[in-house]
């Protein structure tokens, strides 16, 4: 929790900036309480306890825009760094756009983003949640001698937030997590799986037994796996890598990154950008979201944004800047931590799911399935992709053999284009999430 | 005011002793404090403008104790003697034991630099950093017509630490680091290419004497020109060549990591227990050097107050060390390589990489294309990644070249390079006699904590690594 005193010294920061010499101000206070435990083979290997609290300041002159952040909350210094940031300011070059949103919304209902059960785990009890995970991977089969770790923490985040036009606003927020990575041997081979699951309330988690398990059974999965040839085939992408993918896609879909021409979607509004089963969202009210807010980094409320509807772009994600340089509504997607100014990020960012009920491998004769994406091959610019994957072969419609040690690629533009299928798998486990999708064909990258 | 004088104002020697002491007080082999002050900079240049002006001053330490192969951590905002007591009691709650400690004391030790900065650059005057990002803009966009926007991105950073730790160390640092990077983008035809130029290193303010900036933004427009222009990249194994420098991403990502030494001690790295034998052609050195010159990974002692140091990691071929921190080195019976590195107070120390690079060979770069009937050129590379256990990595293509009977031939793009470490690493079959350190890019991410490193190699050649581009 911050303490009061903080709320008010920022308070009082702000209106000493008003005074000297800046028209609009924003303070952005965090604070961030964190508990993590870190398990090996049943023995508490890492405990770690952390309470992080610090302050970020904007500043608008002329418009002009200047900020400065700090963990250092002591009177003398936040002085110092106003009138400092204040002389850097006018460096800066005026643009029409700089300038606070004037208003907060009103209020919205309980999101559910806060549950006194985190704020209330010990350490002991993340120790026998890791502990539970770990002893059931090491139980699903003898292959599993060893884990790379298992994590569990838990944390509790508040944002106090003003600006010269919005009066204190605050909200908290919490999140559990519980990440095991076993190890699979056979042989001199060894290799790991990961299963994650992450939630707002503790209640929502899934039972540690069954994460060591689908850890276990993905590392065991991936034994035994060798390069396929090389070739153009329907590639079918499991829902995590489907949201990885997604995750890397976020740039593209950036209102200034369109405006400076640096994205493949620019000038594509209205168009058909993606197959007629994809629907693309950013939700920053979804209950219980991972990526759920009442207000964004700069105090605009957020919204449920619809970007690609059944194939259709129709929307770009903005802050308040690029709302204002494009003339449209804010998006509420200002993402930020203290540290750092506002700048447009995903809330809760998915692929909505569709009424596929039929797994998707079925219909494929011959193609790649794909569960883990690896490296940087997204390039949101020039709309090339290219990365690494591993999986299994698809053989009629089942999986046949693990794959790993090749490459999928394509042109982003015509990749979204050939989804040809969009499941109804959707979880969310993380803040950006997609049911499995399948892509029509593209090019793998394996062996001669 | 002196180096980690405000630093030392909380923490003189005594009030550090007594802080080990509480973080031992219930047992343990070992603890330290790690307290931290810095001042960053940045400034953001885009479509001809000074986008944002930032300065940074976080402020905090952390308090560590460690028994075996347990570690408890715990840290503060605030830097005062009380808040960090209480990080102690917090961290020492680790231990389940109830022994006692003998009581501590710390001496000042001095640091022997890798090199001295005279006039750091980031204590320059802020005019002086301004007008370097608005000539890289305006050459940027003299370079071609097609260049359509021009990013800037300038940071600075003054690192002052204060390690004191229960073996009676008690050292105080200052680091200094600038990173400036220029991305301007093509387009024309509803074609789009980005280029990349990146300045900077633990430099001198007499640094943009030497490199012009001007020079480094005209490559960066004509390189986003070239990869507008550029054609797909083929998929499936061939022979590659890596071109010097930044290629070095290569030996980062296929060997570095795995030789990090918490991976060896929990038996997870596939270089788990390999000491002493083949792990590379007979070609390959291999070295992590946190002294070299001017280096993003450089320092003159790591984040648990050893000394930084060149290590030899790989000797014709032979695993010769691991990248050692001290609780891993101690479990391993191991001395500290200097290579315990952490990203702020806020994180403890893990075994990282400084300056890694495959060292000079004595082959002709150029005829190092000969015999080649098809491969490809990789002229600059993006970012890699890899998962220790298994060996599998990949690194992206920025730009590469199509090799034809020797030759280079018609730019490609979007590739990634994938492999096994040992396999690839086997393949070595040629080193150039170009060794270069990159100074001026290089971070590297690993359980959330990012940190500047150099990497660096001659040309290097491969007889085989598999492509993944679009075209077959």
């Amino acid at each position: 929790m911050p303490r009061q005193p903080a709320y008010d010294l920022a308070d009082k920061v702000r209106v000493q900036a008003e005074r000297s010499g800046a028209q609009e101000v924003e303070t952005y206070l965090e604070t961030n309480t964190t508990i993590e435990v870190r398990i090996r083979q049943g023995q508490l290997e890492l405990l770690s306890q952390s309470a992080i609290q610090g302050l970020g300041l904007r500043m608008f002159r002329d418009r002009r825009m200047g900020f400065f952040y700090t963990t250092d909350l002591r009177e003398t210094v936040l002085t110092e760094l106003v009138n400092r940031t204040l002389a850097l300011t006018n460096e800066a070059t005026p643009r029409e756009e700089n300038k606070l949103p004037e208003y907060l919304a009103s209020s919205q209902s309980d999101l559910e983003i806060y549950d006194p059960a985190v704020v209330q785990l010990r350490p002991e009890d993340l120790v026998k949640m890791a502990r539970a995970a770990e002893d059931s991977a090491f139980a699903k089969n003898e292959r599993i001698q060893t884990t790379r770790d298992v994590r569990c923490g838990a944390s509790l985040y508040e944002v106090f937030f003003s600006n010269t036009f919005i009066a204190r606003q605050t909200f908290r927020a919490t999140s559990v997590w519980l990440a095991a990575t076993p190890i699979a041997t056979e042989g001199a081979q060894k290799r790991e799986g990961t299963y994650v699951d992450r939630k707002r309330f503790l209640s929502d988690l899934a039972r540690p037994e069954q994460i060591g398990e689908r850890a276990a059974e993905r590392a065991l999965a991936r034994l035994g796996a060798a390069a396929v040839a090389s070739g153009r085939v329907p590639v079918v992408f499991s829902a995590e890598a489907a949201a990885i993918f997604l995750q890397g896609l976020f740039p593209a879909l950036s209102a200034l990154n369109v405006i400076e021409q640096r994205s493949f979607l620019a000038g594509k509004i209205g168009q058909p950008v993606a197959g007629p089963s994809v629907t693309i969202i950013d939700d920053g009210t979804m209950r219980r979201g991972l990526g759920t807010r009442y207000f964004d980094g700069e105090g605009v409320q957020t919204h449920r944004t619809v970007l690609v509807e059944r194939g259709i772009l129709r929307q770009y994600v903005h802050s308040a800047a690029t709302a204002r340089r494009m003339n449209v509504p804010a998006t509420g997607n200002g993402i930020r931590s203290y540290d750092s100014l506002p700048t447009i990020g995903p809330t809760n960012f998915y692929i909505d799911a569709f009424s596929k009920t039929r797994p998707l491998i079925e219909d494929v004769a011959q193609g790649l399935y794909v569960n883990g994406l690896a490296g940087f091959g997204m390039d949101t610019v020039s709309g090339e992709y290219s990365q690494q994957v591993d999986g299994h072969w698809i053989e009629k419609g089942v999986l046949a053999k693990p794959v790993e040690g090749v490459t999928v690629a394509g042109r982003l533009d015509e990749m979204l284009l050939g989804i040809d299928a969009v499941g109804r798998d959707l979880d969310f486990r993380n803040n950006i999430a997609s049911p499995t999708i399948r892509f029509k064909e593209l090019t793998v990258g394996g062996a001669a | 005011m002196g180096i980690g004088q405000e630093l030392r104002d909380v923490l003189n020697e005594e009030t550090v002793n007594r802080i080990l002491q509480e973080a031992l007080a219930r047992g343990g082999d070992a603890a330290d404090l790690f307290a931290e002050q810095r001042f960053r900079t940045s400034i953001v240049l885009d479509s001809g403008k000074i986008d944002s002006v930032t300065y940074g001053y976080p402020r905090g330490g952390g308090v560590r104790v460690v028994l075996r192969n347990q570690t408890g951590y715990a840290f503060s905002d605030e830097l005062t003697y009380n808040s960090l007591l209480d990080a102690a009691r917090v961290a020492s709650s680790v231990v389940e034991t109830q022994s006692r400690a003998n009581p501590i004391d710390v001496t000042r030790r001095t640091l022997l630099p890798p090199f001295t900065l005279v006039n750091p650059e980031p204590l320059m005057p802020e005019a002086g950093k301004l007008d370097i990002l608005r000539r890289m803009d305006a050459a940027a966009r003299a370079a071609d017509p097609r260049i359509v926007s021009v990013r800037i991105e300038y940071m600075d950073d003054v690192r002052d630490v204060l390690i004191g730790t229960s073996e009676g160390i008690y050292v105080i640092d200052r680091q200094y680091l600038t990173s400036i990077a220029c991305t301007p983008i093509a387009q024309a035809g509803g074609k789009r290419g980005s280029g990349l130029a990146t300045l900077g290193g633990r430099i001198d303010a007499d640094y943009f004497a030497q490199v012009s900036p001007e020079d480094a933004a005209q490559r960066a427009a004509l390189q986003a020109v070239r990869l507008m222009e550029a054609g797909p990249a083929p998929a499936g194994p061939m022979p590659v060549v890596v071109a010097p420098g930044w290629g070095g991403v290569l030996i980062h990502e296929s060997l570095g990591h795995a030789l990090e030494a918490d991976g060896i001690r929990r038996g997870t790295s596939l270089l788990a227990g390999l000491q002493g034998t083949r792990v590379a052609s007979p070609l390959v050195r291999v070295v992590d050097d946190a002294r070299w010159p001017n280096g993003r990974g450089s320092y003159a002692m790591d984040d648990e107050g050893a000394p930084g140091q060149r290590t030899v990691a790989v000797e014709g071929g032979i695993l010769q060390s691991y990248l050692v921190d001290k609780q891993n080195g101690r479990l391993l019976t191991q001395k500290s390589t200097g290579n315990g590195r952490r990203m702020s107070y806020r994180n403890w120390p893990i075994p990282r990489m400084t300056n890694t690079y495959i060292d000079k060979g004595t082959s002709d770069p150029a005829s190092l294309l000969n015999g080649i009937t098809k491969g490809l050129y990789a002229a600059e590379l993006g970012g890699g990644s890899v998962e220790t256990t298994s060996g599998n990595f990949n690194f992206a293509v920025r730009e590469g070249y199509w090799i034809e009977n020797g030759k280079l031939t018609r730019p490609v793009r979007g590739a990634v390079l994938v492999g096994n470490s040992l396999e690839t690493m086997q393949r070595i079959e040629g080193i150039g006699n170009d060794l270069k350190v990159e100074t001026t890019r290089g971070t590297c991410g690993k359980d959330g904590q990012q940190v500047p490193v150099g990497v660096g190699q001659p040309t290097v050649r491969f007889s085989s690594i598999t492509v993944g581009g679009p075209s077959i």
